[in-house]
């Protein structure tokens, strides 16, 4: 073997940086069916730190017991008959199993053996996956009891244990948990798995209160889903690693930075170079600002528009305070094709001078606009210096403020939803974006540069020389950047008056990885998962507290304003059915679950339970209806797609016959590309890189369609 | 915490257990908290995690709007079976449907799993697979455990499920898939292919780009050659099996349906894996510039100069650890950083980065299919689902076409125009750079045979043909007919005219 590191093939996806995120990161399984067990085993393989099994249990008689591990019996992992979840055997027949331990492995046969929870078997059986996980788990007497958010509130301390219940002490104690910096705040990460609205609606608001990422995962008959609902305040993503980057050459800026100019200067004019060997080895960026060169002087003196300037190495060392000073670069189709006339006449054998060729391939470069796009700037508009110096220093007065009394009323009706603690991880992000605005403001809007270049022709010496460059005029970026977030941490301190800072100085890794990335920033803010239920129903008040914190692109923060947004987005998504099979458009399929889910609340069971026709039939009506009812609530009636499809009598009816048809059948397939896709979501969200989806993915087994959608 | 924590160590894993006391004491301290709560509130009803939920059996023995004939891609009608069965007994035709499941890697891991999976309606499985575990297999294969490295992955695939799953019937084959011949092929009623898209091993100094997708290749040829034809022309039903295809790379995957002569196949998307363009030997000798060049040289160039008679063994640290230092000696020479001993691992081996997740998502895609398409009770995938998550999800199923002309899955006689002095040689050579992608062609025509690779005395007879020109072996316009090992038991008909000649 020439490597011992069993985690070489993911490293090379998300490097040692992501690899630690998820080493210290605690995922929360609400649930036992197979598509929760899938996707914990996704993410107890690659390494995640320890893992929580969440389950309700009969045998519990109301007391929950939580253990770290119950050792792996041959009971355990032989499956007595078929199943459709891997890591759950199938419940032993009542008399020969109840021998099967859940204690901690001491004291082999005790007085009163009891069958090990669910929870215990699953934990059992995916902790063996890897022995790097640490697993525990909790059976409970009902998860729709549950109180989330003090639950939540036990789980993100790192530290020696809180004082125990009364809320006013545990509050100040969790949050006396960020005051050391020494200390890294576990992150947690919560899976919802094929749980009702009963249970995964007071999971997300708490989830949403506690600033904890949620997955909300669901597998029914051949159809599932799997829903993101990103921590408060976003989820900001540093290394998006775009699959696609533009080299950050920086060759229409003007003046060109030092090392580049004094690159430029060195070389002879490739026009007076007799030596083929040395012509057709000049790297392409040499050819491109030759070329440039030319342009500008045929163009009349290559000066901007009405603007004048006598010496242009002196002004390349000076900093570009003076836009109006920039020298022109092509820019109408005609400019393009004339640059790119002046690259071919500069070749003497396109068929053998590979760099000109290059040069003409990549003269778009040139007129590359090397500036922070408008994405990043939406990213930059929302951060800003004054909240982040309260975030930073803020005491630990109204942190838990309304969350801990929150009990089980789930805070409806409270305008308590902005009374999160900015994690962090988003400081962090915060200070670095802030030091970003300040670097623009100072530099014509350019980012720090990235500082690598492509491959290219040319012979060893030209082009580590023109590398060369680049990372000197990175590192000189990249230490003004650090430079400006120290001088923030200053005022950060300034201001405590004494008080420890929530956020220290970011490792030079950090900053680097930062810089580099910075042309990419991303933010990810779903719209909560209890939101959409109730914003769907215009008399919950909770749709006034949310209008003051979900974010609004108009300057009005009205209910109608979010909820015709929300509507809109939907709207839009109806506009695109599946090219082959229309009827196979995922949003119908969900509409569908939605129905069987209100279905459930209604009955306290899922429809299909009955196998004769008639019973069917009669299930199918009522899940007909409740699908007429949520397309409505949905605002989708006007859609021509949901008439033809759903509002039609005969077509929407077969959508509900098939989903009777499943009474909830757990499809281990389904379960396993839901659980693929929602491991895969988790990753982006522990470990800060790619982009999560935003925010539903719907996958249909039928004929294996899938759509994302935003709700 | 048990002993078994300090395997497969990596500073992680430390780092988790120390956690680990602390973990504990506030479990027990929430569960204080938690179960004051719940005795106040008392309890309504069962749990949730005890409601009586549907199964495959459920779904095979209920009619649907939706069953595989109303589908745009159908294959068969569904019958319901009678009741539903509530202990796995027999579902007599589905039982004794064998599947071959080729490749007991990530996705085969998955494909066996999802198969054990499916409420035992499938119990005889076939799994090939050539390769034995490596502890880089780890983070993704999760039939294998730490003390199962040097072993054969179908072995111990076929073992861990038949343990787990003792319904389950799961016979291993630890070999190529090439050993095997169409009457082996022909038993089984679906093909599930979960192979790496790369041959990874096939990187040698004299062959530095590497052969894509042999495997893949040879068993398409051979499942789309098992179909037989009715007087018509038509395809026999019966013969045609469907081959179901995945692969992953990164956040990425596909899965496909092929029903062998009536949708596109593998080789009709073949444009769609383009060879990525191979660094030339000048730049790699003379200009390095990044970090990949210097690696390059040092196994491509120095390691056949100092150890002649030995091949590069890209499995053994040694050798690795050889190569780095050279790649790292020549990096400093010319000033280049960035030379790594992952990076070298990954250029040498041609790596292609994998995790668990992707790996799961198309496999279960895959069997999925392999489900409706024995059972018929659901619609079938027409024909090509690909699924990218790096940036979002993006996640798209649309029809593949088949390409006209295919080779493989159709009957088209292809044509090429080429100068009469062309050597046989050049034409040979045109036949693996061109559009066919060849890997080893032999070729006859109607009257002799022109060259052909093996038996070696057939070798050494035809070789000599290799360097004369082609109107000194055959006529302008005649069909020869070129065989190739990327397509099994079958050939290519190639009619060749002389663009310099009248006829
Ligand atoms: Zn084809």
């Amino acid at each position: 073997m020439a490597t011992d590191d069993k985690y070489d093939r993911q490293l090379r996806l998300w490097g040692a940086s992501g690899q630690r995120a998820l080493g210290n990161t605690l995922v929360v399984l609400v649930g036992t069916s197979a598509c929760g067990t899938e996707t914990l085993k996704n993410l107890v393989l690659p390494g995640v730190g320890s893992i929580l099994v969440v389950d309700d249990d009969d045998d519990v008689d109301g007391a929950v017991t939580t253990r770290a591990r119950t050792e792996l019996t041959d009971s355990l992992s032989k499956f007595a008959s078929p199943a459709s979840n891997f890591f759950l055997p199938p419940p032993p027949s009542s008399s020969s199993s109840r021998c099967v331990r859940n204690d901690d492995g001491d004291g082999d046969d005790g007085n009163s053996p009891r069958p090990a929870s669910n929870a215990a078997r699953v934990c059992a059986l995916l902790t063996e996956l890897n022995p790097d996980v640490v697993g525990h788990h909790l059976a409970a007497p009902s998860l729709e009891d549950l109180d989330y958010d003090s639950f939540l509130a036990t789980l993100a301390n790192d530290q020696p244990p809180p004082p125990p219940p009364s809320s006013s002490s545990s509050s100040s104690s969790s949050s006396s948990s960020f005051s050391s910096t020494t200390m890294t705040p576990r992150t947690v990460l919560v899976v919802s798995a094929d749980q009702p609205s009963t249970v995964f609606l007071p999971l997300s608001r708490a989830c949403h209160r506690r600033s904890t990422p949620l997955i909300v995962v669901r597998s029914y008959g051949l159809l599932g889903y799997v829903r993101v609902q990103t921590p408060m305040p976003y989820h900001p993503v540093i290394e998006a690693r775009p699959s696609h980057r533009l080299p950050d050459l920086r060759l229409s800026s003007w003046p060109i930075f030092d090392g580049l100019a004094d690159v430029l200067s060195s070389s002879t004019d490739l026009d007076d170079v007799t030596d083929t060997r040395d012509r057709s080895h000049a790297p392409f960026v040499v050819v491109l600002l030759q070329a440039l060169d030319k342009w500008r002087r045929r163009r009349g003196g290559g000066r901007g528009v009405g603007e004048c300037d006598d010496d242009d190495d002196d002004d390349a060392a000076a900093p570009p305070a003076n836009v109006g000073r920039r020298q022109r670069h092509p820019e109408t189709g005609a400019e393009k094709e004339e640059f790119r006339s002046i690259v071919r006449d500069m070749a003497r054998d396109l068929n053998h001078e590979m760099n000109f060729k290059e040069a003409l391939q990549e003269a778009h470069l040139i007129w590359a606009d090397g500036r922070i796009s408008e994405d990043v700037r939406a990213v930059l508009d929302r951060v800003d210096e004054g909240s982040f110096l309260r975030a930073a220093v803020k005491s630990d007065m109204d942190v838990d403020g309304g969350v801990e009394g929150g009990g089980g009323e789930a805070g409806e009706g409270r305008p308590s939803y902005g009374g999160f603690e900015i994690p962090p991880r988003v400081l962090q992000f915060q200070l670095l974006v802030l030091a970003l605005k300040r670097f623009l403001k100072a530099n014509d809007d350019y980012p720090p540069l990235e500082g690598t270049i492509p491959d290219m022709t040319s012979d060893t010496a030209r082009y580590v020389a023109l590398q060369e460059a680049y990372r000197r005029q990175a590192e000189r970026d990249r230490s003004a950047i650090r430079e400006i977030a120290k001088s923030l941490l200053d005022e950060c301190e300034r201001q405590s008056s004494g008080c420890d800072l929530r956020i220290a100085m970011p490792t030079d890794d950090e900053v680097q990885t930062f810089c580099k990335n910075s042309r990419y920033l991303r933010i990810l803010e779903t719209r909560p998962l209890f939101a959409e239920y109730e914003l769907q129903d215009p008399a919950s008040p909770v749709v006034a507290s949310l209008a003051s914190t979900l974010p609004s692109t108009s300057a009005s923060h009205n209910i109608d304003a979010i909820q015709s947004d929300a509507r809109d987005d939907l709207l839009a998504t109806t506009m695109d059915p599946h090219e082959t099979d229309p009827v196979q458009t995922p949003m119908l399929w969900w509409i569908a679950l939605r129905a069987c889910d209100a279905f459930y609340d209604r009955h306290q069971h899922y429809p299909g339970k009955h196998d004769q026709e008639l019973a069917l039939e009669a299930d199918a009506n009522e899940v007909y209806w409740c699908m007429v009812q949520i397309a409505g609530s949905m605002g989708l009636t006007e859609s021509d797609f949901i008439k033809e499809h759903l509002l039609d009598r005969v077509r929407g009816k077969d959508l509900a016959r098939e989903v009777v048809r499943y009474d909830e059948a757990e499809i281990h397939n389904i379960a396993a590309v839901v659980g693929g896709v929602a491991s895969q979501e988790a990753v982006k969200l522990i470990t800060g890189q790619y982009v999560p989806v935003d925010d539903t993915y719907v996958y249909n087994g039928i004929a294996s369609t899938a759509g994302v959608y935003r709700f | 915490m048990t002993a078994s924590a300090s395997q497969g160590a990596s500073s992680i894993s430390s780092s988790s257990i120390k956690r680990d006391a602390s973990e504990m004491n506030n479990m027990v301290t929430m569960t204080t908290r938690l179960d004051a709560n719940a005795t106040v509130r008392g309890r309504r009803r069962p749990p949730l995690s005890r409601r009586q939920r549907g199964n495959l059996s459920t779904l095979l023995s209920r009619r649907s709007p939706f069953s595989n004939e109303t589908g745009s891609l159908a294959i068969g009608e569904f019958e319901p079976s009678a009741a539903p069965s509530v202990d796995g007994v027999a579902r007599s035709s589905l039982r004794d449907a064998r599947i071959l499941v080729v490749g007991a890697g990530g996705l085969g891991c998955e494909i066996l799993k999802d198969l054990a999976m499916c409420d035992g309606i499938f119990v005889d499985i076939v799994v090939m697979d050539l390769d034995t575990i490596d502890v880089t297999n780890l983070n993704r294969q999760f039939l294998f455990r730490s003390k199962d490295v040097g072993d054969s992955k179908a072995a111990v695939a076929a073992k861990f499920i038949n343990q787990r799953c003792p319904w389950m019937n799961v016979v291993p084959y630890h070999g190529k898939i090439q050993d095997k011949d169409a009457s082996f092929y022909r038993q089984f009623k679906v093909v599930i292919s979960g192979l790496d898209n790369v041959e990874a091993r096939s990187i040698t100094s004299e062959n530095p780009i590497p052969t894509l997708l042999l495997p893949n290749r040879w068993l398409n040829g051979m499942i789309n050659n098992l179909v037989e034809f009715d007087d018509d022309g038509d395809p026999l039903p019966e013969t045609i099996i469907p081959l179901i295809d995945g692969g992953t790379e990164g956040f990425s995957g596909q899965s496909r349906l092929i029903l062998p002569r009536i949708t596109s196949c593998f080789e009709c998307s073949l444009d769609a894996f383009a060879p990525s363009a191979a660094v030339p030997l000048c730049t790699i000798a003379e200009t390095p510039r990044i970090p990949e060049h210097c690696i390059a040289y040092a196994y491509v160039l120095q390691w056949p100069r100092e150890f002649p008679d030995r091949k590069l063994d890209a499995d053994s640290s040694g050798d690795m650890k050889w190569v780095y230092e050279r790649a790292l000696e020549r990096a400093e020479k010319f000033g280049i950083g960035g030379v790594t001993y992952m990076l070298t691992l990954g250029v040498v081996k041609n790596i292609i980065p994998a995790v668990a997740s992707t790996n799961a998502i198309v496999s279960a895609v895959c069997v999925n299919e392999a489900m409706k398409a024995l059972s018929f009770c659901s619609q079938s995938l027409n024909t090509y689902m690909m699924y990218m998550g790096s940036e979002g999800i993006y996640s798209h199923t649309f029809v593949y076409e088949q390409k006209q002309n295919c080779p493989v899955c159709t009957t088209t006689t292809h044509h090429m125009s080429v100068s009469s002095i062309m050597t046989l040689n050049s034409l040979l050579q045109q036949l693996c750079d061109g559009e066919f992608r060849l890997k080893a062609p032999s070729v006859t025509s109607s009257m002799k045979t022109l060259y052909m690779r093996k038996p070696v005395a057939l070798e050494k007879v035809t070789r000599v043909n290799l360097d004369k020109p082609l109107k000194d072996l055959m006529t302008s316009g005649e069909e020869l007919v070129v065989t190739d090992p990327v397509f099994p038991d079958t050939s290519l008909r190639l009619v060749v005219k002389f663009t310099d000649v009248d006829e």
